[in-house]
């Protein structure tokens, strides 16, 4: 007759499968497992493969690592409350009725350079870079150097949701806006910048920054396979990007 | 074992032992399955954050469950809260025997619970939402029964006290078992 009875737990069961229990505790499991043990063992497995089969490995290694903070070195480092006034600042003195000018070389890159790129329609990334006079907007494919600090502003014509990544010259992906969190943070049109300001690192390397905006909350997560796999943008989402160039 | 500095390949090989029993333990606290996803990521990443912590030859599995177990009870804390919902009416059951209380509500727990040292929760989700007897936890945590026993009998005294501090009733006498 066969014995029904379960004597493991799911618990010893999923040590098992993970090959984490000690030999002579598996081996007494072995003898001491009944037939509905056993069945569960394979149900166990059959969950595990199915959750496998249906993940991309190299996806949610870079999503753990980027919450782990795992990401090769940190390359943009939250500025404290020192630059939390520098940016206040920055963020006063932006004037955005100049007109368009030539994109800026890196001999003028102190000069203001209005002009805007924008991508996407009708959502538009500003970069507002901190410096000694004041502020300038970044424009795509603009300089930057190591220890620059910046802050972002992203135009939209509807109230939505937003995130900010930064992709580095090694492919390396980071959440900038919000820096520590899960999901989008809300935008209101005209808000001015986002919360929270960045200082480049001295890791070599484009420096690639990309808005993504939608009309509902959204996880980081969801679009982060966009990000850094270069798969399809989820539905519902707009996106627009700026890349810098670093000294 | 994760070393100092972890590769993504032990990444994955964490990932493909754990994310499956963390996924289904993650199904009973929670039940939208991408906030799942996000809980086990999360916990993951907690595990490698803080991984020095961790000593050499343990159980990595005790770990991420204590993680992923106290990661999911601050969530449903913290949506109870920005809801401000009137939390449900809790199954608080009278003692039987050697067994103890029983909680109905994953995220009564939760907010009942609010105190309590992680390993309490860990051995309260277990006992309560897991349904694992003392017994079978004092194996798998290594602890003595008379250890599960005391703890046990702490969280159903903080719990007792929240509840009544916080307007719960106890409206049921029959005990509520979670299935494993």
């Amino acid at each position: 007759m066969t014995e029904q009875t379960r004597r493991v737990t799911d618990r010893e069961l999923d040590r098992l499968i993970a090959g984490e229990l000690p030999a002579d505790r598996a081996r007494q499991l072995e003898s001491a497992a009944t037939a509905a043990d056993r069945q569960r063992l394979a149900e166990l497995r059959a969950q595990r493969d199915q959750l496998l089969a249906g993940t991309d490995l190299a996806m949610e290694v870079a999503a753990i690592k980027q919450r782990a903070r795992l990401v090769p070195r940190p390359r943009w480092p939250l500025i404290g409350a020192g630059f939390a006034t520098a940016a206040a600042i920055v963020v006063a003195i932006v004037n955005w009725s100049e007109p368009p000018a030539p994109a800026t070389p890196p001999a003028t890159s102190h000069q203001a350079a209005p002009v805007v790129a924008i991508k996407g329609g009708d959502i538009a990334l500003v970069v507002h870079l901190a410096t000694t006079d004041g502020s300038r907007r970044l424009l795509d494919g603009d300089w930057i150097s190591p220890g620059d600090r910046v802050r972002f502003e992203v135009h939209s014509d509807a109230p939505g949701y937003v995130a900010i990544f930064g992709v580095d010259g090694s492919g390396a992906t980071s959440a900038l806006v919000p820096y520590s969190g899960t999901q989008a943070i809300s935008l209101s049109p005209g808000a001015g910048p986002l919360p929270g300001a960045i200082a480049f690192d001295d890791h070599p390397g484009d420096e690639l920054l990309i808005a993504v905006v939608a009309d509902t909350p959204f996880k980081l997560a969801d679009v982060q396979a966009a990000v850094t796999a270069d798969r399809p943008w989820p539905a519902g989402t707009r996106h627009t990007q700026v890349r810098l160039r670093k000294r | 074992m994760i070393g100092s500095h972890p590769t993504d390949s032990e990444i994955a090989e964490l990932y493909r032992r754990y994310a499956a029993p963390l996924t289904r333990i993650g199904h009973r606290l929670i039940r939208d399955s991408e906030e799942v996803h996000d809980l086990v990521q999360e916990s993951f990443a907690r595990y490698l954050r803080q991984r020095t912590r961790w000593s050499r030859g343990g159980s990595p599995f005790a770990v991420l469950y204590r993680i992923l177990t106290n990661a999911a009870l601050d969530r449903l804390r913290r949506q109870a809260t920005e809801q401000r919902r009137q939390p449900d009416l809790v199954t608080l059951t009278a003692p039987s025997g050697m067994e103890l209380g029983r909680i109905g509500q994953v995220r009564d727990l939760a907010i009942l619970t609010r105190g309590l040292s992680e390993t309490e929760l860990a051995i309260a989700v277990m006992y309560h939402v897991e349904g694992y007897t003392q017994e079978e936890i004092a194996r798998t945590e290594k602890l003595s029964r008379r250890t599960i026993g005391k703890a046990l009998q702490k969280v159903e005294q903080h719990v007792r006290r929240r509840a009544t501090r916080l307007g719960y009733l106890p409206v049921s006498n029959k005990p509520e078992r979670a299935h494993r």
